[in-house]
C-alpha cells in the first residue's frame, strides 16, 4: 500500500474542538482501510492568504500532517468527506515524500559546442 | 645512429624503417647474430651494417629502454578540481520548510527567481520551483509576497549581481 501524507488545515478553534475534528478525520481514514502512522501538529498560524470556505473567511488556521498507508481508492472518497466537513479549510493528499539524500555529484559542466553541432540526423 | 647508417649505406631515408626492424632483432642477441649476419650476407654493406650495429648494440638497447621509461604515464589529471556544487547540493527540498523556499522568491512580488539569479543546478532549481508551487496551492506559503518573518534571512540570490 502506498504511503500518503494528508496536509490538513483546520479552522482556528479551541483545543477540544480541534481534538474532536482530528478524531473524526482519522476514524474516517481507518474505516476505509488506512493505517495511520503519525500525526504531527505544525502549530496554529495565520494563513498566507485569505481562504473562504463554507461561507466563512478564514485568516488563521491550525496546520496538521497525517502520515498514513492506504489503498489508492480512498483518496477520492476522503476528499468528498473532508469537503463536507465544516471545520476543515483545506485538505490535500500527497504522496509521502521519500527523503532521499542522493549523492549530488555537483554541477557537471556541459559542453554547449558539442550539443550544437552533433544534432545532425 | 641513423646518420651513421646513412653514411655507411648511402640508402634513401624512407627505407630506414626496415633497418630499425633489423636493429631490434640484433638487440635481442647481439653477439651471436653478428656472426649470422656476416655469414649470410657477404656483401660489403651488410658487413659494415652488422659491425656498426654490434658495436652500438648495448648502448642503443639502454637508450631504447630508458626512452620507454621516460614516456609520460597515462592517468587522470590528479590536480583536477572537484566539480562545482550549487548551494542546495545534498539538501533535501520539501514543500513544508517555507523558510528555505522563501529564500528563492522575490520579497516584493513573490515571484520565483530564475536559474541565472539563484545559481542552482538544473535538478535543484526544478525541485525548488515545484515545491514552491505546491506550497502555494496547499496554503503554506504566500503567493504575491514574501512572508515578512523571512525578510531578514541570509541572501542567496542577489538580483543586482546575478550568478
Amino acid at each position: 500500500m502506498p504511503r500518503y501524507e494528508l496536509a490538513l488545515i483546520l479552522k482556528a478553534m479551541q483545543r477540544p474542538e480541534v481534538a474532536a475534528t482530528l478524531k473524526r478525520t482519522i476514524e474516517a481514514l481507518m474505516e476505509r482501510g488506512a493505517v495511520v502512522r503519525n500525526l504531527e501538529n505544525l502549530g496554529e498560524r495565520s494563513l498566507p492568504y485569505k481562504i473562504s470556505k463554507h461561507d466563512q473567511n478564514h485568516r488563521r488556521g491550525g496546520y496538521f500532517l497525517v502520515d498514513f498507508d492506504g489503498p489508492p481508492a480512498i483518496i477520492s472518497t476522503m476528499m468528498d468527506h473532508l469537503g463536507r466537513d465544516v471545520d476543515v479549510i483545506r485538505p490535500t493528499f500527497l504522496k509521502h515524500p521519500v527523503s532521499k539524500t542522493e549523492e549530488c555529484s555537483g554541477i557537471i559542466p556541459v559542453n554547449y559546442e558539442d550539443k550544437l553541432y552533433t544534432k545532425k540526423k | 645512429m641513423e646518420k651513421l647508417l646513412m653514411q655507411a649505406t648511402h640508402f634513401s631515408p624512407w627505407k630506414m624503417h626496415n633497418f630499425q626492424f633489423r636493429q631490434e632483432i640484433v638487440f635481442c642477441c647481439c653477439c651471436c647474430l653478428e656472426a649470422v649476419f656476416l655469414k649470410r650476407f657477404n656483401s660489403r654493406f651488410y658487413f659494415v651494417l652488422a659491425t656498426v650495429l654490434w658495436r652500438r648494440g648495448y648502448s642503443s638497447q639502454q637508450e631504447l629502454v630508458a626512452h620507454k621509461v621516460d614516456l609520460p604515464v597515462e592517468m587522470e589529471n590528479p590536480y583536477k578540481d572537484p566539480p562545482k556544487r550549487c548551494v542546495l547540493c545534498g539538501i533535501n527540498v520539501d514543500y513544508k520548510n517555507v523558510q528555505l523556499l522563501s529564500q528563492f522568491v522575490s520579497p516584493y512580488t513573490g515571484r520565483i527567481y530564475g536559474r541565472h539569479i539563484t545559481g542552482l543546478c538544473g535538478k535543484k532549481q526544478k525541485e525548488i520551483s515545484k515545491a514552491i508551487k505546491r506550497a502555494h496551492v496547499i496554503g503554506f506559503m504566500p503567493v504575491m509576497y514574501k512572508d515578512p518573518t523571512f525578510l531578514n534571512d541570509p541572501k542567496i540570490c542577489d538580483i543586482r549581481h546575478p550568478e
